[in-house]
């Protein structure tokens, strides 16, 4: 079926490509189906595009890119809710929230979506206790390596030019 | 709104399966018992409003497309 979107215009889309999410996602009830398109080549972000509201799309990204050890207290009901009893069945995928800044780039850890590729579907996890919070800096460590790597860079062309 | 008044000790019933308890009451703190059955998901109201408010602000950020951020990943 082809739907209509805001960012990506008219998508042709399989049955079996929609991820339902029985439950939606927190402040979004009503919107209960979504589909991931991957964002370009080598990009680690992907789009989770919903099928019933053309303007509502979400970047994700897995955790891991940014904060080694990411873990969740998955319990029996949720994976009751996603309809598996293998722990391996799942994926992690946390959502971007986009600033003009890099360094305001940040990721929501304590609201991260758990999916089921395999049954197609997905829920919204939340941590209750406080290791994680909503507002994670995805490029937090990444910016400052960068920074350390212009600065030896600038280092080794001064001592270039002092040799 | 349905307001009851309970007493510490006292609980009251919700459908046939939830049964919620005032365990304690001291000062401005009340401590509440639930009883539900495992399915419902139980948090406190701050947790999901926050997640609430950031899903809203990042469907509300998102951006035409993330061009701007090719080769931040290696």
């Amino acid at each position: 079926m082809l739907i209509q979107t805001t960012r990506f215009g008219e998508v042709e889309i399989q049955d079996q490509d929609i991820l339902t999410f029985p439950s939606g996602m927190l402040g979004f009830s009503a919107e209960r189906h979504f589909v991931m398109i991957e964002d370009e080549m080598g990009s680690p972000f992907q789009w989770l595009q919903s099928v019933e509201r053309q303007d509502l799309a979400f970047v994700t990204i897995n955790p891991e890119t940014a904060v080694s050890g990411f873990s969740l207290d998955i319990t029996v009901d949720h994976m009751n809710k996603l309809d598996t009893e293998e722990v391996e069945d799942l994926n992690v995928r946390v959502i971007v929230t986009m600033a003009k800044k890099l360094e305001d780039v940040t990721i929501n850890l304590q609201g991260p979506l758990l999916l089921n590729f395999n049954k197609k579907l997905g829920l919204q996890f939340v941590v209750a206790d406080g290791r994680y919070n909503t507002r994670h800096p995805l490029f937090g460590d990444r910016l400052n390596l960068g920074a350390v790597q212009q600065t030896e860079e600038k280092d080794q062309q001064e001592i270039a030019q002092a040799g | 709104m349905l307001i009851l008044t309970r007493k510490s000790g006292e609980s009251i019933t919700i459908g046939d399966d939830v049964k919620i308890t005032v365990i304690e009451v001291k000062g401005r703190q009340v401590r509440i018992g639930i009883d539900a059955p495992r399915n419902y998901i139980i948090h406190r109201e701050e947790v999901y409003i926050r997640i609430q408010e950031e899903n809203k602000r990042a469907a509300e950020k998102t951006p035409v497309s993330l061009k701007g951020f090719k080769g931040l990943f290696g």
